[in-house]
């Protein structure tokens, strides 16, 4: 980094990191789940088709 | 006593003086909304207000320019500005010079004594034009909270007064309906909160109805009669919202809404109220012989402790603690409590979540790419996985480095098998969730490497606690022990959280220098002064 720039902040007493037990995880939903979140956004599609004939007074 | 030709102060501090003002704007005490406000208002310790006998509001102006201007009978432009003060000011008001009353108000309104105004137009039989006030009453050990709520200035006798509330209007039949009256609610409070464009109902009515349907042919004029959503969702946008919205389906026995056990309404509505955002609820009807819906705007949530702490779902979350929404509706008033299930105690509406809620339309800020449900259901995923393939390893491996907090994650494994963990998710600022952070009580390791991290403008926040530790009446009390944070303007499936934390292990998922696809690189770090910190939560 240029001088002008200034350093670098780093977090203060940081630990030391460690080692994931697993590099992707976070990183990939279970199939479980990512069936759950198709249905909620299948939710969404349905809006018009299930409320198309309601009117709000 | 009159202060000058159009201002005047009164005494409120007898019930006859309230009856009075109630039959001054409703002669035949017909009008729900208004019996409503002046009872929270005598309620809530008012004691004298200020009016402005000839004020002239921007929305009736509005109004009058499209509508009661055209009309035979002759309409008066100006309004009434009613300023509400839980002190009597009417002699020093009355007595004292100029700059010592606008010095007075001044410090009224820093003192909390100033509870907010409503405009009066001079319309009979729908008065209430501009509403927003400060009068909140929870009932015994219930926890009431206004969630959407943002800061009103105004300008009295030279003096700023600020009220902070959510905002609310009554529709006029005659040319809107409470679809209109719903959408004027969210969009003020994006106005006032978010500097979002100014919309009038007018405004409104117009942009719900462009392109027309065959829906606005049922009424005059057009949409007076009422709105369908598809023109509820054309008005959101005009006003540079992005609707979201959930339905559910009519069961063929009961003939009530159903909604699958993946999308509890109630859990919906918690996640974006808790994040300041003004939902509304489309309505079926609930008397015999109504045929059309109606439409209310939830601004705020409640809580009770359980006498039980044994949930149905699997992943359950706050909602499972709220019993009541608060919600404004244009014609029953303001921030009524609004049951989750039918026969609850303190209920104040006819209709309840599970009864009558056939769908919710959220307003959502314009870079949000992804719902909550969806991170919720994210958020419990990788807790699953970290209990099924980190943590027996990390424990094995690391039990020293986590000091103290290894009592406290042992504790929470086992409350994960026992189903004993609840959810909260909301949205807000990547920079609000930072701050926060580092002025909270949580660790001081995770604060610092927090304080570096970068975030993008919208974050989904999720926060899991134990629910004994989450079981308390006042929020400053409760206790969570982990939470996970998503990015919320980014849809794709693969990417990993921003930050995940569990009891002696921090996650930070960092943007790696530019390469041709955008990739993250994770660090995982042990945090051995790592213990239970309060959730976040708002102040009154």
């Amino acid at each position: 980094m240029a001088e002008i720039l200034g350093s670098r902040i780093t977090p203060q007493a940081a630990p030391e990191p460690i080692k994931p037990k697993t590099s992707d995880f976070g990183q990939k939903l279970t199939e479980k789940a990512r069936e759950d979140i198709e249905k909620i956004e299948a939710n969404a599609r349905t809006t018009e088709q299930r409320n198309g004939s309601l009117i709000l007074k | 006593m009159s202060v000058d030709s159009s201002t005047s102060v009164v005494a409120l501090d007898q019930d006859k003086s309230w009856t009075e003002l109630q039959l001054l704007f409703d002669p035949t005490l017909n009008n729900r909304s208004l019996a409503n406000i002046l009872e929270q208002l005598n309620e809530s310790g008012v004691k004298s207000a200020i009016i402005e006998h000839d004020y002239l509001d921007r929305d009736y102006s509005e109004e009058f320019k499209a509508f009661y201007a055209t009309l035979f009978p002759r309409y008066r432009r100006h309004t009434k500005r009613l300023h509400f003060f839980r002190q009597d000011i009417s002699a020093q008001v009355s007595s004292l010079g100029a700059l010592e009353t606008a010095n007075f108000l001044t410090t009224h309104s820093k003192d909390g004594d100033y509870v907010g105004f409503i405009v009066i137009r001079p319309v009979r039989d729908a008065p209430l034009g501009r509403v927003v006030l400060n009068v909140l009453q929870p009932p015994p050990d219930i926890h009431t909270a206004i969630e959407v709520r943002g800061d009103y200035e105004v300008h009295l006798l030279g003096a700023t007064l600020v009220v902070r509330g959510a905002p609310f209007t009554q529709q006029d039949t005659r040319i809107t309906a409470c679809a209109q009256a719903s959408i004027w609610m969210v969009g003020r409070h994006f106005y006032a909160k978010h500097k979002g464009p100014w919309f009038s109902t007018v405004r409104i009515a117009d942009a719900a109805s462009h392109p027309t349907d065959a829906m606005l042919s049922s009424s005059l004029p057009a949409g007076g009669g009422g709105l369908g959503i598809t023109n509820m969702v054309r008005a959101l946008r005009a006003m540079d919202r992005q609707p979201y919205s959930f339905s559910a389906e009519i069961d063929e026995k009961t003939k009530l809404p159903s909604w699958p056990a993946y999308l509890e309404p109630e859990s919906i509505i918690a996640r974006y109220v808790e994040s300041g955002i003004p939902v509304i609820l489309g309505l079926n009807p609930w008397e015999t012989g109504q045929r059309d819906g109606h439409a209310v705007v939830v601004v705020g949530t409640t809580f009770q402790a359980r006498p039980n702490l044994t949930f149905e779902s699997d992943r359950p979350n706050i909602s499972q603690y709220i019993p009541f929404f608060l919600v404004n509706d244009d014609q029953r008033g303001i921030n009524l409590r609004m049951p989750v299930v039918k026969g609850t105690l303190d209920g104040e509406t006819p209709y309840t979540v599970r009864d009558h809620v056939q769908f919710i339309l959220i307003p959502l800020p314009e870079k949000v790419f992804v719902s909550g449900e969806t991170v919720e259901r994210r958020s419990w995923d990788i807790l699953a996985q970290f209990y099924s393939s980190e943590w027996p390893g990390l424990r094995q491996d690391h039990a020293p480095d986590f000091g103290p907090a290894l009592a406290l994650a042992d504790g929470a494994a086992i409350a994960f098998q026992q189903k004993q963990i609840v959810s909260r998710t909301y949205l807000t600022f990547g920079w609000k969730y930072k701050q926060r952070l580092i002025e909270g009580d949580i660790s001081k390791t995770i604060k610092s490497l927090v304080a570096l991290h970068q975030f993008p403008r919208m974050v989904w926040v999720t926060e899991f606690g134990i629910a004994s530790d989450v079981n308390q009446l006042e929020p400053a009390k409760r206790r969570i022990f982990a939470h996970c944070v998503h990015d919320a303007t980014i849809a794709t499936d693969g990417s990993p959280p921003l930050v995940f934390h569990m009891p002696g292990l921090l996650w930070l998922w960092s943007q790696c220098d530019p390469s041709f696809y955008s990739t993250a690189e994770v660090s995982l770090y042990p945090i051995s002064d790592d213990a239970h910190y309060t959730p976040r939560w708002r102040h009154p």
